[in-house]
């Protein structure tokens, strides 16, 4: 028996933030994980999938092998229209774990650690840039973006006399400014730059990740489209996401002087450790919602969810659930707060989390100590939150010291 | 004011680097010295009792910045080469190698050394605890000590008893208080830092004057007012530190435990004081302050900066250092004082999370977090005067 429900009473999904609360969840959103642990939302195609609003469910419901993350299949609670295939993001196992294993040593905590002098020259130089320029500046142009954008040149071995080529498309890719064609004439030409890239590590291959897939194309066991695309999959979560982090955290500490002070002035090293994933925890910067649909009938708190039915699992109210983070809507950079769910949870956890902690540990250890009298050169209530974007910032953080 | 054609400072420790680093940022363009007596790069301190003696850190992690980072600040380091005079009129400043380096303005920030022992000299195996070097050849005699006398009951004394501790050394400390750090925390934080210490294993021999040390050749004991005597293969003095100021004997400068500054940090006409050595006036509290702490060399050397190059500000800061002792984190803001009255306000000391409120006559003075880093800040906000020296944007 099939029931559908009355739309007419189904809140919308997503919902908006309060005015003046740019840091916190959407109040409607706090009020139905206070009324319950699942309920219905209507989406913009009209689709009705479930909404789980608590930790200990999202848990269980990420780490169910009888739900799919196959972004093709017909239910698929989807962002938005079109089909954008993100390479293993949107597979299930096995095919999943074969292409990610691909690039997954490349993640790994040891090789990872072995990129730190390297970051650290990366932020070190672009302090030193910031300090050496204008007045007040847009830390989202002159230090967020291009620190994450020259690790990936870094980790995908991009020769550097490229990174201008590099660094100038993944701009106009994420940049509010750009058109639409103009976006799309970033990706394709980036898309296009890796694909070549990617054929030149077949030729002459190094000891980088991307020479790996290559070697992956050579054996046959992935497409030379394959290979880029996952390659283009490693720019986007690598770039944009860590991008926004080191803006909008950056902001909350602004705004949380006490909290700035305590991560600036500490000599111990597990501070900037404890706040990267306080801040994670408390920013998000994924704001969609993480989208699975039931493969089988299963129970999810007490809820039966139908075979095909879709879930909606929105990290930014699990990181704040009283049941799991004492006092969750404050910052707290000493707090303990490693199992939040901002890199998801279960099989498709976020692969390159090691990599984005490595780069915020070190921004947070270096920008506040390096510029002490960092401050916003703009009214709080200036700032342009990327409420419209699919990951969550700032457009641009003015400031000065 | 003009802005200064030169500044040099003399200490190329955190103080020092810090106003030199502001005087950067804040667009001061000229020539740029730092003159240190060690040969090392600008370091950090605080790891000195704990990371770097523990060999958790390589000494080269506590240097503050690296080669590249201080290549752009464009300043000439004069290291391994102490001053020896200034003359003020000129500001002028001799090294010991004999170089003279003239300024428009100079600033001093060559902190404190440590008290000794007398005859502490003479005897191998006792240590005091400053610099790398010392955190370094302390480490060495740590590695194969069997008994470790810690003199002193004070932060660093208490610190470096923790960390002997934690590589298995047998460690007594030694000192005159009835707990550690209790001029510092008042007698029920201390006291409670004292039972964490009983429980790791430390001895604690308090409540009496260490009088000097015994051995010949290698130091062997170390001898109470009582007539007792500690036994010891290694001894560490730790019985505070006197402002490093022996060089500006004769300079015309007013030294008083400290070179003693005006509420802007200023001692004479284009002589400034940063850091541990400067007594500076604060205004607010209404008496003079000596602060030996790492926040305290970060900003004040921003608003010593800032009036270098004209700002006439007053540094007001609310007192604030932390100790990291075994898995205690003991943070503390304003003067508390071991007469105050102290209530705990939050957490639980039995459950070792808790914050302290210092208070005299009613007026709170003093807030103490062990384990509530952010609870103790958030409480210092509501009850001790709103910090001073912030970023005009921020007030």
């Amino acid at each position: 028996m099939t029931t559908t429900p009355d739309t007419s009473e189904v809140p919308h999904y997503p919902m908006a933030r309060a005015q003046g609360c740019p840091f916190d969840p959407p109040p409607e959103l706090r009020k139905l994980q206070e009324e319950g642990p699942l309920t219905r939302v209507r989406l913009w195609d009209g689709t009705t999938p479930w909404l789980v609003t608590r930790y200990a469910d999202q848990r269980a419901v990420l780490g169910d092998k009888r739900v799919s993350a196959d972004m093709t299949h017909p239910t698929y609670p989807r962002q938005a229209p079109g089909n954008a295939s993100l390479s293993f993001i949107g597979m299930d196992d096995p095919e999943h774990s074969r292409l990610r294993r691909m690039v997954g040593s490349a993640f790994m905590v040891k090789r990872v650690e072995a990129m730190r002098p390297a970051v650290q020259k990366i932020v070190d130089d672009a302090v030193d840039a910031l300090l050496a320029g204008p007045r007040p500046v847009d830390l989202v142009e002159a230090f967020a973006l291009p620190v994450p954008s020259l690790v990936i040149c870094d980790l995908l071995d991009v020769p550097y006399a490229d990174h201008d080529f590099f660094q100038g498309n993944s701009k106009a890719m994420v940049n509010r400014d750009s058109t639409v064609e103009e976006r799309t004439a970033a990706s394709g030409a980036l898309a296009e730059y890796l694909g070549r890239l990617v054929a030149r590590k077949i030729e002459n291959p190094g000891d980088d990740l991307l020479s790996r897939l290559g070697e992956k194309v050579k054996a046959g066991e992935l497409t030379h489209r394959g290979a880029t695309e996952m390659a283009v999959l490693l720019l986007i979560a690598g770039h944009e996401t860590t991008a926004n982090m080191i803006a909008l955290s950056t902001l909350a500490l602004l705004r949380d002087p006490d909290q700035l002070a305590l991560l600036r002035d500490t000599d111990d090293p597990s501070v900037a450790v404890t706040a990267t994933d306080e801040l994670l925890r408390y920013l998000n910067i994924t704001h969609g919602g993480r989208r699975r649909v039931a493969l089988e009938d299963l129970e999810v708190a007490g809820q039966l969810v139908k075979a095909g039915e879709g879930l909606i699992l929105p990290n930014d109210i699990a990181n704040r659930d009283t049941e799991v983070f004492t006092d969750p809507d404050t910052i707290d950079v000493t707090r303990e707060a490693r199992h939040h769910l901002a890199f998801g949870f279960g099989v498709h956890q976020c692969l390159g989390q090691p990599l984005a902690r490595l780069e915020l540990q070190i921004v947070y250890r270096t920008l506040y100590r390096r510029i002490p009298e960092l401050r916003l050169a703009a009214d709080f209530e200036d700032i342009p939150f990327k409420h419209d974007g699919f990951v969550y910032g700032v457009y641009s953080l003015p400031v000065t010291w | 004011m003009s802005t200064p054609s030169g500044v040099l400072v003399v200490g190329a420790s955190a103080a020092g680097l810090a106003t030199a680093e502001a005087l950067r940022r804040k667009g001061y363009g000229g020539a740029l010295t730092l003159v240190g007596d060690e040969p090392h790069p600008p370091y950090d301190r605080p790891p000195l009792s704990k990371q770097v003696l523990a060999g958790t850190w390589t000494p080269e992690r506590a240097h503050l910045r690296t080669a590249e980072v201080l290549d752009v600040l464009d300043a000439r380091f004069v290291l391994g080469d102490p001053a020896v005079a200034l003359d003020v009129p000129t500001r002028t400043v001799v090294t010991a190698s004999g170089l003279e380096l003239g300024a428009d303005a100079v600033v001093v920030a060559t902190g404190v050394r440590p008290r000794t022992l007398p005859g502490q000299a003479d005897l191998a195996g006792v240590h005091v605890l400053r610099s790398l070097a010392d955190s370094l050849a302390l480490r060495e005699d740590l590695l194969v000590a069997r008994r470790l006398v810690v003199v002193g009951d004070g932060v660093l004394g208490a610190e470096v008893a923790a960390t002997a501790r934690g590589l298995g050394v047998d460690v007594t400390l030694a000192g005159p208080q009835r707990f550690p750090l209790e001029a510092q925390l008042g007698p029920f934080v201390a006291g409670v830092l004292a039972d964490l210490h009983a429980e790791r294993g430390v001895r604690l021999r308090l409540g009496s004057a260490v009088t000097g040390l015994t051995g010949d050749g290698r130091v062997d004991g170390v001898l109470l007012d009582t007539g007792e005597v500690l036994p010891a293969d290694v001894v560490v003095v730790a019985l505070g530190a006197v402002p490093a100021t022996e060089w500006l004997d004769g300079s015309g400068l007013t030294l008083d435990n400290g070179l003693v500054c005006d509420a802007r940090c200023r001692a004479a006409d284009g002589v400034y004081a940063v850091g541990d050595v400067a007594r500076w006036h604060h205004d607010r509290l209404g008496f003079p302050l000596r602060l030996e702490n790492r926040t305290n060399a970060t900003e004040q050397a921003i608003v010593v900066a800032d009036n270098i190059l004209g700002a006439q500000r007053s540094y007001e800061p609310v007192p604030y250092f932390w100790t990291d002792q075994f898995d205690a984190k003991v943070h503390v803001h304003g003067t508390p004082a071991a007469d105050a009255e102290a209530t705990v306000v939050d957490g639980d000391p039995a459950a070792r999370r808790f914050v302290v409120l210092h208070e005299r006559d009613g007026v709170p003075i003093g807030v103490l977090g062990w384990n509530m880093p952010k609870q103790a800040r958030q409480l210092r906000l509501h009850h001790l005067a709103p910090q001073a020296p912030l970023p005009e944007g921020r007030r």
